[in-house]
């Protein structure tokens, strides 16, 4: 949207919507706003400095069923600062027991990346199997999502959801219509570590055939572990890994790997330091005999996070990337990157 | 003979009716709500009492609990902010969420105490616009806070609301007969003070030194949820010094170095103390809390400074 009167009527609505529900008119209509900026500096970088986003959300009970949740964003996109419906749905927790739907455009519940807001990630930018699989800023589309708690003596849930798929990834266009549309599901658990930890795994998958026949399949796994101590959340890790397939409607079928390990230590309530390891190889590269050609993409980013409180955040990070081709590294980059990360207003609370 | 045959049914299936299962975000929550319920109600509280009840995830485990419960009560005024909502909201139970009948806010019915007044925003750090959430340090407050675990119940299991009743009054004589029995044991202790004689970390103590009459000097925390400066530290410590403060009280999970830096800097001792009741630890029980509580701050007072 470039038009500066709907950004500014927009931006009125919002107003005028934060002023009723700061005055209690009783429909719990609650605004927050996210800004985002990013900077990086490297040999043959940009080496400057630009709001990545800006995001507005205003979430509220619809009635005593439904939930309604808006979020608007505005970032750069080659130069320019676009502004879009990142999320529009209508859901509920409370219609049939155990569920929960949403129906609507959405960030796909898959993964771990995918399900928050890049602004909440807990590194800067997105690992190479985020950026090539799913998209450097989560994969969202508009469909309906239905997740069910299974009635067992421990955490399982079930996530299925069906999106239209005439694009995947992040668009301007309108895509054309697959052959098959996106579909997902994953299922996840939960276990407690010693007096003060837990673990959450899931399994992910997601499938789409574009309208030229080629199918595609996701598998994925995601794994995050939290270890507190007292108020403060001492030990991170977090690691997603995906395996993807893409068999064309005549020819070869491609696979690729990729994954991203990332631990974090707090040296006290407000300071982290991780360090994200990430790795990426196209399994099924051959050269003109049909011989495999070995290939790894490969990241290495030591991230120090100054976080003031809940809104607000202060990161550096150094990106040190390489591509190794047959034995050899043949392209190897270094990037500085800085963030600063602001919440104003309500912000939801988070999911594990 | 049909109707004794009826009679005779609905008493078996009540004698067989099983317990109502109770959330409860807090030990001392759950604690009340045993009290009240009974042989009635399966209570299990979600967090172990040694967390700071502030900063907590939304941990899956507690979205599975609460999708099987028929109540949950929390203690609202904006403590649980973070996380219950989220669990309430992925557990797709509808009578627990909030304007279900199984959803109790027992913050609701407190007399709240530091609410406050004038515009408020966060650089004065963590305010909870509500109030003090921090309530149940109080026999009194909790025994108002209780009135709406009994309401919960009442209206889930309205079968059983003589029950409940009676057993809420039973509640409630025996957290003012413990009121009474530690202000007995405190009395000869005040009575020699002149001005404040503790200071907190954190205003989490606001509601217990109220039901029992004790001056607090205020908090090292400059801002609530805020982590001291140095220089603050010191201007406070300076300040607790020259006032003869006997003692600086802070929950477990407070920052035990800063609270040592304190000591050091005003001669004055601190103590970290139990806030909930901990069923896995020493404190197993609303009594033996108020106990731990009340014998600290005599401990306090007799003490003196360096």
């Amino acid at each position: 949207m470039k038009n500066p009167i709907l950004v500014v009527l927009i931006g009125m609505v919002f107003l005028s919507s934060f002023s009723k529900a700061e005055s209690g008119d009783g429909t719990g209509l609650q605004l927050s706003t996210a800004g985002d900026i990013v900077g990086s500096l490297s040999k043959d970088g940009k080496n400057k400095l630009e709001v990545r986003e800006a995001e507005f959300l205003v979430f509220a009970p619809i009635d005593h069923y439904f939930d309604g949740v808006l979020n608007l964003a505005a970032h750069q996109e080659n130069g320019a600062a676009l502004f879009e419906i990142h999320e529009l749905t209508i859901g509920s927790t409370k219609l049939i027991p155990r569920s929960r739907f949403r129906v609507g455009q959405y960030f796909l519940g898959i993964g771990r990346l995918n399900q928050f807001h890049r602004h909440d990630w807990v590194f800067t930018s997105a690992p190479k199997v985020q950026s090539e699989f799913l998209h450097s800023e989560g994969l969202n589309d508009t469909g309906i999502e239905y997740g069910y708690l299974l009635p067992i003596p421990f955490y399982l849930d079930l996530t299925v959801g069906v999106t239209n798929g005439w694009v995947f990834g992040h668009a301007h266009t309108e895509g054309s219509k697959p052959y098959f549309p996106t579909h997902y599901a994953r299922l996840a658990t939960y276990n407690g570590l010693f007096a003060n930890g837990g673990m959450q795994t899931g399994i992910n998958y997601l499938g789409r055939t574009d309208n030229q026949g080629t199918k595609t399949s996701l598998f994925g796994l995601d794994l995050t572990a939290k270890w507190k101590e007292a108020s403060v959340l001492k030990f991170l890790f977090q690691s997603e890994g995906w395996y993807r397939i893409k068999t064309p409607s005549s020819g070869v079928s491609e696979g690729a790997i990729g994954f991203y390990l990332f631990p974090q230590y707090a040296f006290t309530s407000t300071l982290q330091l991780g360090v994200r390891f990430d790795g990426f190889t196209i399994t099924t590269l051959q050269d003109a005999t049909g011989a495999q050609i070995a290939n790894f993409d490969y990241a290495m980013v030591p991230t120090l996070t100054y976080k003031a409180s809940e809104f607000s955040t202060i990161r550096a990070s150094y990106n040190f990337k390489g591509t190794r081709f047959q034995g050899q590294t043949i392209n190897s980059e270094q990037v500085f990157e800085l963030q600063a990360v602001f919440i104003l207003g309500s912000h939801p609370a988070h999911d594990f | 003979m049909k109707t004794s045959l009826i009679l005779f049914l609905i008493s078996v299936s009540c004698a067989f009716a099983k317990p109502l299962k109770v959330i409860t975000s807090t030990t001392d929550l759950a604690w009340a709500a045993r009290e009240i319920g009974k042989d009635k109600v399966d209570v299990t509280a979600l967090l172990a009492g040694t967390e700071n009840p502030h900063y907590v995830d939304t941990i899956p485990e507690y979205i599975r609990l609460a999708s099987e419960a028929d109540v949950v009560c929390i203690i609202g005024l904006e403590l649980e902010v973070g996380w219950m909502p989220k669990v309430l909201a992925r557990s797709g139970n509808a009578q627990v969420q909030p304007g279900g009948k199984g959803y109790c806010e027992t913050g609701k019915a407190v007399t709240v105490l530091e609410k406050p007044t004038g515009p408020v925003d966060r650089s004065m750090g963590d305010i909870h616009v509500a109030g003090n959430p921090h309530f149940w340090l109080s026999p009194k407050s909790l025994t108002e806070g209780s009135q709406e675990v009994l309401k919960a119940f009442v209206r889930v299991d309205p079968a059983h609301s003589k029950e409940f009743e009676a057993n809420y009054k039973a509640l409630s004589t025996k957290l003012e007969a413990l009121h009474k029995t530690n202000q007995a044991k405190l009395k000869p202790y005040l009575a020699a003070l002149k001005g404040p004689a503790i200071i907190e970390y954190h205003k989490e103590f606001s509601y217990f030194f109220y039901a029992y009459e004790i001056q607090s000097l205020g908090s090292i925390e400059e801002k609530p949820g805020v982590p001291p400066s140095a220089g603050r530290i010191a201007e406070v410590a300076l300040t607790a010094k020259s006032q003869g403060i006997k003692g600086a009280i802070g929950g477990e999970y407070a920052p035990h170095k800063t609270m040592e830096r304190f000591s050091e800097l005003s001669g004055v001792k601190s103590f970290q103390v139990p806030t909930s009741i901990q069923p896995k630890g020493p404190w197993k029980d609303y009594e033996s809390l108020q106990t731990k509580l009340v014998d600290t701050m005599i401990e306090a007072f007799s003490s003196k400074s360096k």
